[in-house]
């Protein structure tokens, strides 16, 4: 019984975990970014090459990894977006074009193979049942970075200027803030977000080039659905959702686990388009 | 309503609330056939807003809207303007892509079928004298140009009820007389609605005028009644040299 | 309707036909079988320009119908010996899941990015899915799903009713392209009627056709049932090309091509998209086989800079520059329009 509710804790903290760089991203700025999937691939690259190069695993993952995706991030806003804003649909045309791009080079880099990262932690053991341990990681983490990000949103002045700037970022710009460098922060701090994400789950998964394949869909499903408030939406989506795979994965095959979040996600829209976000109050974070 | 016909249109205590500010609040409003009706007020007042309560681009939060009698609170915009409302917005909503015959074109095929789209076109036209604009792309019009192209497409579908709003922003001196005269000549065929702010225009055009302040009808009278009202002046701060 | 304009178009038309047909005799086995490729490419490139480039709608997932109407080809092919039904379900299986996905999402009325990310899970989901077909459990009747590995030896088009008489590679090129040319007429023609205004007045300003009458969630709807049998038809063409399918049809990568082919091609035309998947479906392949640079970034590259430059793709852009230099010719006759307007 505990096993079980670890697992599921697990899932929805995956979820949670993946899909929050994105959340942060298109909460903030409406920008669907397609190449999400590959950010989350980068992460798992730098943590990977870092820790093959003799670093510590913990700081390839927690260190390396968000820095160099940060930073990727930078060089994206200022590259591409910034030319495309108001632009929704070229915005998500050119990160896509982004994505083949960055699984192009990275394949042609690294190769078409896959990595792995042993798992750290080992396992544990529970009422005769083993389980890995790195699942109280994932958990852990999650909830971390979403209290940090949930604090650093509501109660410091660089969060308030980030939703001020989205809200009226001429207002914003008159009162002497850029608006252009809170862009390139917000998304780069999403891109961090993600870089982390990829590189956590990196010794799940494997590390290759079409990695983010395999997440994109999840992360997806679990934005649009969680809405606009990037905290609360985007927590409820990954509870909901993850309750759903886990229970279809656990009855037929992970598979129809996919199939049926997303018959999930197009009932759910159909009953509430804006996303599990129009059921908090109008100003949830 | 002494015979039993419903009006034309009614609003019945309808309101409309965003979050926490009521910008439409507790309106009752009735416009019988034929009726040419202006609404006024300083921004923010509410006009617009309740214009688009009955547009059905919002869903009033309360109240009801009644179209001869049927109940169309629920209903969508494309049913509204199916039931013969002819609807011309703030901001010009036109197909900018395509060219102004293209426009009337696919006004008149909302109501018509075959041969007679052509004919209606052709008549749109020749009636609004856009004969020399007739294959110039939207976005390359002015902006008053398209106004009144729009005002050809709500023309166009023959309505029996025209809601106009702002018709004459942006337009030249010229331009705003030629769409009084317009509404006047329509007028006779159908009612309207028309939300505006240019005080001379309602003045040449206008019979009733519903003043609408801090979302609710502040008074309804008719168009002398209300340019002389000292009331309606003070509403509008700073206005009042308009009224004169 | 320009008489002169008309009688060129049904000309041109008519001589594409013939040319259809007498190639064949004239061609390399390799090269017939190349452009075979390309013309069910060229079906499913019609889809997204219909789709995207008239009606407004951004989907991702007409790859995946492509491959629906592949997939359901292949099974009722074997299954019943004969090819007539079976290119009847290779059409109206995407086009059935594009009701059911369709009246989700439009009647919702989502956002067009919400529109788009679904159609694109959508697509990851069927990749995944058909992927863990492998076990012989999956089965339609007797034909084995095979995951990963396809489904092979996919029986060809035969003459209704007479199974042994089937097509070969010459006349799938013929059916192939007869096809690809059909489905390009019959939209020229739908694009001209009343169905085909209204959904290119549905993308030029959404809330003017619903304040003209029209139900935009509609629309929507249909036209995205209309593209999805299009795309099942290219399907179909392309389970008889090789007699093969597998799920990498539903792959990323593939369901890239047609966005790709349309962006660059031309949004907004029909020739373009299909000029589009010939020219880089063909180069995407000579790319494919060189080791140097990988085709990934290539595509990848050429489309982001594309986006970013020249959103409307090479046709439309040309078709704009020479018809900005024809205004600039009759410029005085505008102007005085505009004072008299």
């Amino acid at each position: 019984m505990a096993i079980a509710a670890i697992q599921i804790l697990n899932t929805m903290a995956s979820l949670a975990l993946i899909s929050l760089g994105l959340a942060i991203i298109f909460g903030m700025m409406k920008v669907m970014n397609f190449a999400h999937g590959e950010l989350l691939m980068l992460g798992a690259y730098s943590a990977q090459f870092a820790n093959a190069s003799g670093i510590n695993i913990w700081v390839a993952m927690f260190v390396v990894a968000p820095l160099v995706v940060g930073t990727i991030g930078v060089m994206i806003e200022r590259l591409v977006i910034r030319h495309l804003y108001g632009r929704m649909m070229d915005t998500l045309l050119a990160t896509w074009g982004l994505s083949l791009f960055i699984t192009g080079a990275v394949t042609m880099t690294f190769g078409n193979i896959t990595r792995g990262i042993s798992t750290p932690l080992g396992s544990f053991e529970i009422g005769g049942i083993r389980d890995s341990s790195y699942k109280f990681l994932i958990i852990g983490v999650t909830i971390a970075l979403f209290a940090a990000i949930y604090l650093v949103l509501k109660h410091t002045k660089a969060g308030l200027i980030a939703r001020a700037t989205m809200d009226n970022p001429r207002q914003v710009a008159a009162m002497g803030v850029n608006p252009g460098a809170v862009y390139t922060a917000t998304f780069a701090i999403g891109a961090a977000v993600t870089g982390l994400a990829g590189a956590i789950m990196a010794p799940l998964t494997g590390v290759l080039p079409t990695m983010g394949a395999a997440y994109i869909g999840k992360a997806f499903i679990t934005v649009i659905c969680g809405g606009d408030a990037i905290f609360a939406g985007t927590a409820s989506a990954a509870v909901l959702f993850g309750v759903i795979n886990q229970a279809t994965t656990i009855m037929l095959t992970p598979e129809f686990g996919e199939v049926a979040l997303l018959l999930g996600a197009l009932l759910m829209l159909r009953l509430l388009p804006a996303g599990l976000s129009s059921l908090f109050p109008k100003r949830a974070i | 309503m002494a015979d039993g016909v419903p009006p034309l249109l009614e609003a019945r205590g309808v309101g409309m609330r965003f979050g926490g500010v009521r910008a439409v609040e507790d309106v009752n409003f009735t416009l019988a056939e034929g009726e040419l009706r202006c609404l006024i007020g300083p921004n923010g007042a509410g006009k617009s807003t309740f214009f688009r309560c009955l547009t059905k681009q919002y869903q009033p939060t309360s109240g009801r809207v009644l179209l001869r009698g049927v109940d169309v609170t629920r209903a969508a915009t494309h049913d509204i303007a199916r039931l013969g409302v002819g609807i011309k917005t703030q901001v010009p909503n036109v197909f900018d892509g395509l060219t102004v015959r293209e426009n009337l074109r696919l006004a008149a095929t909302s109501r018509l079928k075959g041969r007679r789209v052509e004919g209606a076109c052709d008549e749109a036209i020749d009636r609004m004298s856009l004969g020399a604009m007739r294959d110039k792309r939207l976005d390359r019009l002015s902006h008053g140009q398209r106004q009144w192209v729009e005002l050809a497409m709500v023309v166009t579908s023959r309505p029996s009820l025209i809601l106009l709003d702002e018709p004459t922003a942006g337009m030249t001196h010229a331009e705003v007389e030629h769409t009084a005269a317009l509404i006047r000549e329509l007028n006779r065929d159908a009612a309207l609605i028309v939300v505006e702010h240019d005080m001379q225009f309602i003045r040449s055009i206008a019979k009733r005028v519903t003043v609408f302040h801090h979302g609710r009808i502040f008074a309804e009278e008719s168009a002398e009644a209300v340019l002389r009202d000292p009331r309606v002046g003070e509403i509008y701060l700073g206005k009042r040299n308009l009224l004169v | 309707m320009a008489n002169p304009a008309f009688a060129l178009q049904a000309a041109a038309v008519v001589i594409a036909a013939i040319l259809i047909v007498v190639l064949p005799k004239f061609l390399e086995f390799d090269t017939i079988l190349q452009i075979s490729l390309n013309f069910a490419f060229a079906i499913l490139a019609l889809s997204v320009a219909f789709v995207w480039g008239y009606a407004g709608i951004f989907s991702f997932g007409q790859a995946a119908f492509f491959g629906i109407g592949g997939y359901a080809y292949a099974a009722a092919a074997i299954n019943l010996g004969d090819s007539t039904v079976a290119i009847a379900l290779g059409v109206l299986a995407p086009a059935a899941f594009a009701v059911v996905l369709g009246y989700f999402v439009f009647y919702a009325r989502l956002s067009s990015i919400y529109v788009a990310v679904i159609t694109l899970v959508v697509t990851l989901i069927l990749y995944k899915f058909m992927g863990q077909t492998a076990k012989p459990s999956y089965m339609v009747g007797k034909a084995m799903l095979g995951g990963y590995n396809g489904i092979p030896a996919i029986p060809p088009i035969n003459m209704p009713g007479r199974p042994d008489l089937y097509a070969g590679p010459n006349e799938i090129f013929v059916i192939a392209g007869l096809s690809a040319l059909a489905v390009y007429v019959a939209l020229r023609l739908l694009l001209r009627s009343r169905l085909g205004r209204i959904l290119v007045g549905m993308r030029e300003n959404e809330l003017r056709i619903e304040l003209l009458g029209f139900d935009a969630r509609f629309y929507k709807l249909v036209a995205f049932v209309i593209a999805a049998a299009i795309a099942g038809l290219g399907g179909v063409m392309y389970a008889n090309w090789n007699a093969f399918i597998d799920p990498h049809v539903f792959s990323l990568a593939f369901s890239a091509q047609p966005i790709i082919w349309t962006m660059i091609g031309g949004l907004g035309t029909l020739i373009g998209p299909i000029i589009g998947a010939f020219v880089l479906s063909t180069l995407s392949l000579e790319l494919g086989t060189q080791q140097t640079i990988d085709i990934n970034l290539i595509m990848g590259l050429v489309f982001t800079v594309f986006v970013l430059l020249v959103p409307q793709g090479i046709v439309p852009t040309v078709r704009k520059f020479w018809s900005d230099r024809a205004d600039a010719r009759t410029a005085p006759t505008g102007k005085e329009a505009k004072r008299h307007g």
